[in-house]
């Protein structure tokens, strides 16, 4: 107990103290998975659910656990005898009662920290309902789900979180079938956890490392110290020596293979671990620097040039990105990103590796204050206060200039009722997954025509009455939609698998709870990477397929 | 043959209607059993009750299977909270097989459930035989290889009825896998070893002389430190006071030279191994399992041959492939090892060699030769007597070309390794 008290006195890592102390749910939350500032997101995340079937409810089963702030389920459904076989948050003696308050008493249990509540009214009659709280409850969401819903449910949600900014994920099932569709004007991620090797600038070093490396004199060591040297200093080194560095261009193959023939004969005895690494590190770390495209392409979007002409809103990371603009324009950055200072384990002495540690977190703080200093400047020029975006956030979009991803989509309602698909169909073949995707259309329709989905008997009173013959002639005609559907996307030659289709008809459109907890756990992640910025989610359609255990994934 | 089934709708049609990806879908099978009978006789054995044996009980409950065992050795910690969701505050403390079966019987009256407080080593074979399939979600590899190497001999020893499909999930922050393993027919989990990346290690000279990474010091305090100070009590990465004092040693070490990092998170990460595990790759790898258990057993669908991997990092990425069968595969291959090493080496380095060796991974070989004991492990009285061969040359002990015979706790059987001299 003492020595507790004495470290919390000290400040050592109050954070995980104070959870491992305080916290109801045990100290580790996220792992190693999300940084502070995604677990604060999510802690105030607010989740607008539209359906409470078993896909609605394992969904946020996966988000009440990790902890997001508060959710709503929106379904005036009434628990049947099917709920308490496919939906493990209703109970058996529930019938009779509304679902959407039955899945919300349940996830409530296993989390006290997180608020649920439900509404009972149909998504169609609230999502006509002009009552300013009824569209506060979808706008003022930070993300919203549909699970489950019609064409008609979700093109209206769609318009109203498209405008609204607020994304929308999508999901439907047909037996082992599921459909997952994300919808949001655009989606930056600041924290990728992109596994990008690291920047050492070798063939450019900056004055402090140029320094570091022309003070240390190899020829003197002997060989113990020499088998302790960092390898970025020995690839320098050698490129001194063939005098390749300096200047941008980059080394030839025939350079570069003199280059690990030089290293190779600079170790003390052949094979010592510093040199085999430094000879591997020639192909990653003697190449002229260069912007990643991703990051290159948001520098030059119309968005980061001004980023201000859109009156909606004040955009953070629009304004980051325009300093960081700036940053690159300066002559201080030399056209290269800030360098975010962290350099890989490798064989070397302990005061050597710390030493080259220092120059690299040295050179890292000053590229971050000088982007500071652009922000502030942007913050001036935009007339907003200093601490509008706080220097947390600053630094860590600073750290991660190089993993910078900006992703735009299409929205839903244009995908369902405006001609979008036209376009970008020809994804769907490339995705081996035109007939997926055609038949969840088509049994749409289907429903729309037929007053039922295909394979389901159209009598309630042959409902346990289950016909190969219904499916056989249901696939005939599911197929004739699907392929007139595939035409008008302008996907003329592709035909619906047969197989697929008959499938689809076996299905009659029912949720299987495996298929849903699998795709409530997809869902879920998605969620996560949405309301977080951290990892990249999807864009834009996912198609799960629980016959070949795949997923399949396309832009459209 | 009649049955109790309780399912959903949704199930029923896929065990009546004709499925079209099944080449020769038959109704009733030769023994006259149709899939609905099949889904009500089968007895699932699920292994661990963790984040993964939570959602694998609570899917096959859904999923119309009436007869479930779940086995685990472990208690409820409060960590687990975040992902193990049919555990609430209370049950901290309490046996997770016993908790979790407690809460599905509860909610699905009509699924007969056994839960068993016990380590998987523990149960007799025929424990094993009564099964018809096994659904893994463990956190340990050593547990993993030993069920599968039992499994697999069950077929040697008993033909089809020791014929048991092991269904394999894992998970890691966003990535998992699922595999479908059918004993002597497809890859066993052996046979895929190196697809499981090892703990972490750090070379002790490196822990000892040379630190650079918070890591290093943290080792240092756990690896080295604790059992010099403390050499009667084993470092406990649950307890606060434990971990508080590596941090604090760590720290101190790491000031000196000027190491920057050490916190209390990082500190039980690296004690304790953790493995970042989150409850949305949980459920989707769970899912994985069960739906593959669904299809294994009714033959509704065709089944996944038979790894499938999943990564939610970039996008959603699920992708399914046939993993090869290895021929050399100490476990259903030819169950023979071979190693080259100089005579000069030590028994102890050779030992080492059994422990490292991506191939064996094994965790405390102890090694025979004809009728001779090299080394045993324990019992202590019988380790006292062979450690003095640890420090002996090979070359001393045996000739070039010699077969050895190893076991492990790793193994349910011995393991013949053939070590030849190397120049």
């Amino acid at each position: 107990m003492l020595l507790r008290e004495t470290l919390q006195k000290r400040g050592v890592d109050g954070a995980a103290q104070r959870r491992a102390a305080h916290s109801t749910r045990g100290n580790v939350v996220f792992g190693d998975v999300l940084t502070e500032s995604g677990q604060t997101a999510l802690e105030g995340a607010r989740v607008c659910v539209f359906g409470s079937t078993a896909l609605a409810a394992e969904t946020l089963k996966n988000l009440v656990l990790p902890g997001i702030g508060e959710f709503v389920v929106v379904d005036d459904g009434v628990v049947g005898e099917q709920d308490t076989l496919t939906n493990f948050f209703v109970q058996t003696d529930d019938q009779g009662k509304m679902r959407a308050e039955c899945i919300v008493q349940g996830l409530c249990e296993l989390n006290p920290d997180v608020r649920g509540s439900a509404v009972t009214r149909s998504p169609a009659e609230l999502l006509a309902s002009s009552d300013p709280a009824d569209i506060q409850l979808v706008a003022s969401a930070t993300l919203v789900l549909a699970c489950g819903q019609p064409e008609s449910v979700i093109c209206a949600l769609s318009r109203r979180c498209w405008q609204a900014h607020v994304p929308l994920v999508a999901a439907d099932y047909a037996g082992f079938y599921a459909r997952v569709r994300t919808s949001i004007p655009e989606h930056a991620v600041v924290e990728s956890h992109a596994d990008t090797p690291s920047d050492l600038r070798l063939l450019t070093p900056f004055p402090a490392l140029r320094n570091y490396i022309d003070e240390i004199d190899l020829d003197v060591l002997d060989s113990t110290d020499l088998a302790h040297v960092p390898y970025p200093l020995i690839v320098a080194k050698a490129l001194k020596a063939l005098s390749l560095d300096g200047d941008a261009a980059a080394p030839t193959i025939q350079q570069k293979r003199e280059l690990r023939d030089l290293i190779g004969t600079m170790a003390p005895v052949p094979g010592e671990e510093n040199f085999v690494q430094a000879v591997d590190a020639v192909t990653q770390h003697c190449k002229p620097y260069s912007t990643p495209d991703a990051v290159d392409e948001i520098l030059n979007d119309p968005a980061a040039v001004a980023p201000l002409t859109d009156d909606t809103k004040v955009d953070h990371f629009w304004l980051l990105v325009s300093a960081l603009r700036a940053y690159m324009l300066s002559d201080y950055s030399l056209g290269m990103l800030p360098l975010n200072g962290s350099i890989p384990d490798m064989k070397a002495d302990t005061k050597g590796y710390i030493a080259l540690q220092r120059i690299y977190k040295q050179k890292a703080a000053e590229d971050a204050a000088q982007f500071a200093t652009h922000v502030a400047r942007e913050l001036t020029d935009a007339g907003l206060p200093a601490d509008f975006i706080s220097s947390d956030e600053v630094a860590v979009f600073c750290r991660n200039a190089s993993n910078l991803r900006l992703l735009r989509f299409t929205s839903l309602h244009d995908e369902i009722e405006g001609d979008s698909l036209c376009a970008t169909a020809e994804n769907l073949v490339v995705a081996d997954v035109a007939s997926h995707y055609a038949l969840f259309r088509a049994s749409a329709r289907f429903e729309a025509v037929h007053g039922r989905y295909p394979g389901v008997s159209a009598s309630p009173n042959d409902a346990e009455m289950l016909d190969d013959e219904l499916v056989a002639s249901d696939t005939v005609k599911l197929i004739g939609i699907a392929n007139s559907l595939l035409a008008e996307w302008g996907l003329e030659s592709t035909t619906v698998d047969e197989n697929l289709a008959m499938e689809f008809a076996r299905s009659g459109h029912c949720e299987l709870h495996n298929i849903s907890s699998m795709t409530g756990g997809i869902v879920s992640q998605e969620a996560i990477k949405l309301i977080t910025h951290q990892y990249v989610p999807e864009n834009s359609l996912c198609i799960v397929d629980g016959v070949k255990a795949k997923s399949y994934v396309a832009k459209i | 043959m009649a049955s109790s089934l309780q399912c959903d709708a949704g199930i029923s049609r896929y065990l009546q209607l004709k499925a079209p990806h099944v080449e020769g879908f038959e109704l009733v099978n030769d023994e006259n059993e149709t899939p609905r009978d099949l889904l009500a006789k089968a007895k699932v054995l699920v292994i661990g009750a963790g984040g993964l044996g939570c959602e694998i009980l609570k899917n096959l409950a859904m999923s119309g299977f009436n007869d479930i065992h779940v086995i685990d050795m472990d208690t409820i910690d409060l960590s687990n909270l975040n992902r193990q969701f049919l555990f609430r505050k209370d049950d901290v403390g309490k046996p997770k097989a016993e908790v979790a079966a407690a809460f599905i019987k509860r909610r699905s009256p009509h699924v007969s459930i056994t839960s068993h407080f016990k380590r998987i080593q523990e149960m007799p074979e025929e424990f094993y035989l009564g099964f018809t399939l096994i659904v893994c979600g463990l956190d340990s590899i050593e547990a993993r290889r030993w069920i599968n190497a039992l499994i697999c001999g069950l077929v040697e020893e008993h033909g089809f009825k020791g014929f048991k499909p092991i269904i394999d999930g894992g998970t890691e922050g966003l990535r998992g896998n699922a595999r479908v393993i059918l004993p002597t027919v497809n890859a066993c989990l052996d046979c895929g070893l190196d697809l499981y990346s090892k703990k972490t290690t750090y070379p002790i000279c490196t822990i000892a002389n040379t630190p650079r990474l918070p890591e290093h010091c943290i080792e240092w305090a756990s690896v080295l430190e604790w059992p010099r100070l403390f050499p009667d009590k084993k470092l406990d990465g649950d307890d606060p006071d434990h971990i508080n004092w590596v941090v604090e040693k760590a720290s101190a070490r790491a000031a000196t030279f000027n190491i920057p990092g050490i916190n209390y998170s990082l500190a039980q990460g690296v004690v304790k191994n953790i493995i970042p595990a989150i409850a949305s790759t949980n459920a989707i790898v769970a899912a994985a399992c069960t739906n593959e258990a669904l299809k294994v057993v009714t033959t509704c669908n065709p089944y996944l041959d038979n790894y499938m991997f999943y990564s939610g990092l970039e996008g959603v990425y699920m992708f399914s492939f046939p993993y090869a069968r290895n021929p050399d595969c100490l476990v259903c291959g030819k169950k023979e090892g071979s190693l080259s090493l100089p005579a000069t080496t030590t028994l102890e380095e050779l030992i080492a060699a059994l422990r490292e060796s991506p191939v064996f991974q094994l965790k405390a070989p102890t090694i025979t030769f004809g009728q001779t004991s090299l080394y045993f492990q324990n019992p202590k009285e019988l380790e006292a007597l062979t450690r003095p061969n640890l420090a002996k040359n090979i070359g001393d002990l045996f000739e070039s070309g010699s077969t050895l015979t190893v076991t492990d706790p790793t193994l349910t059987t011995s393991l013949s390794v053939t070590v030849t001299f190397s120049e």
